[in-house]
């Protein structure tokens, strides 16, 4: 009963001992939008200049060579326009979302992640919405073809 | 679910308690020399304590107001445990998180030392618990559209969850007892979230996890009830 009580201790103070990494927390507060050609169903660089509501954003919101860009989600809403500019084109999608906040660790800011991700409307020829949450794990939330 | 494991184990604990041979001196009765003796269930003390661990880290501060006593009332070797608490805990540097609530245990406990008399306890238990309670997030972010204020918050929250103790209580002197109960606790639910998702749970602890483990050491003060019945 003493090795019980001992291995008991023990265990108490490794599962006490938690420390959490921030960088660890998988829920994120934007949506992962990825450009594809309409015909050849690849992946397609782009060159908008997007903007939603009030705001234009710039162009670090792009990643993989301009072939998608992780678009913040408005928190205060249940949806959010984006516009998609360019010389030759425009267009336009509003999503639609739930939200919930969380905190992570104490010493990690809350943070805010998005659910039932859906469309309301959008002018692309194409769209598909493999991720409905905004999770790293999630690699993409949105499709849109062009 | 729960309430019917917990009945099962209760009904259980009885059927195996009835089973088990008195190793107790009796008075001389007819009934001395059958092969089952009659296990008395008759309460025979009542400890009255609190919980050390979570009074100190009330009076050491860090954003945490936590008190809890703990009633146990044996009766053979099985316990009758009871735990009421309560709780509020700030959170958070560059955030203002409050939670703060009430919560409750009662369960039993199997007592694996023979020496009533004595009253130290070696005992392994199960618990059912219960939190109310209430949350708060309060900060500023830029999540894209300018900085802005951001206030959530859960008026209405509930919790139960099972625990699986492992407990020690020792005579220090008198009617004086002291020592630690650890916890495994399980099958933790909520109920009542909105938007915020809670971080804490009063008597339980963080709800990042689904099962989690406690320590707490307690003082206690022992009340013979019925001395005749050891």
């Amino acid at each position: 009963m003493k090795k019980l009580i001992i291995i008991s201790l023990i265990c108490l103070f490794v599962s006490c001992n938690d420390i959490e990494n921030c960088g660890t927390n998988d829920e994120q507060d934007f949506m992962v939008l990825k450009f594809f050609d309409l015909e050849s169903k690849t992946s397609k660089s782009v060159g908008f200049v997007i903007s939603s509501e009030d705001t234009i954003y710039s162009n670090t919101v792009y990643k993989s060579d301009s072939t998608e860009a992780e678009l913040p989600l408005n928190p205060n809403t249940d949806q959010t326009l984006f516009l998609f500019t360019s010389d030759t084109s425009s267009f336009e999608l509003i999503m639609s979302h739930e939200f919930q906040i969380s905190i992570f660790d104490d010493d990690c800011d809350p943070s805010i992640f998005f659910s039932n991700l859906d469309t309301i409307r959008y002018t692309f020829d194409s769209l598909s919405i493999p991720g409905r949450i905004t999770n790293r794990q999630i690699a993409t939330n949105v499709e849109v073809y062009f | 679910m729960l309430k019917y494991i917990f009945s099962l184990w209760l009904a259980s604990l009885v059927v195996v308690s009835v089973a088990q041979p008195s190793n107790i001196p009796q008075e001389n009765t007819p009934q001395e020399n059958t092969s089952q003796e009659k296990v008395n269930w008759t309460p025979h003390h009542l400890m009255l304590g609190f919980n050390a661990i979570r009074t100190g880290r009330t009076l050491l501060g860090q954003g945490l107001t936590t008190h809890e006593i703990q009633a146990r009332m044996g009766m053979s070797r099985a316990i009758a445990v009871l735990d009421l608490g309560t709780e509020k805990n700030r959170r958070g540097e560059t955030f203002n998180y409050v939670n703060s609530g009430q919560y409750f245990r009662f369960g039993g406990d199997w007592n694996f030392v023979k020496d009533q008399e004595s009253g130290n306890v070696l005992s392994l238990g199960l618990r059912y618990a219960r939190a109310g309670f209430k949350d708060d997030l309060d900060y500023s972010s830029d999540q894209g559209f300018g900085t802005e204020d951001f206030e959530f918050s859960n008026t209405d929250l509930n919790a139960r969850w099972l625990e699986v103790t492992l407990n020690l209580r020792g005579r220090i002197i008198s009617d004086l007892y002291m020592g630690f109960t650890m916890r495994w606790q399980t099958y933790r639910k909520v109920n009542g979230e909105g938007i915020l998702k809670t971080f804490d749970i009063p008597g339980f602890g963080k709800t990042r996890r689904d099962n989690s483990t406690a320590f707490d050491y307690y003082i206690m003060w022992r009340l013979p009830l019925n001395s005749k019945q050891l």
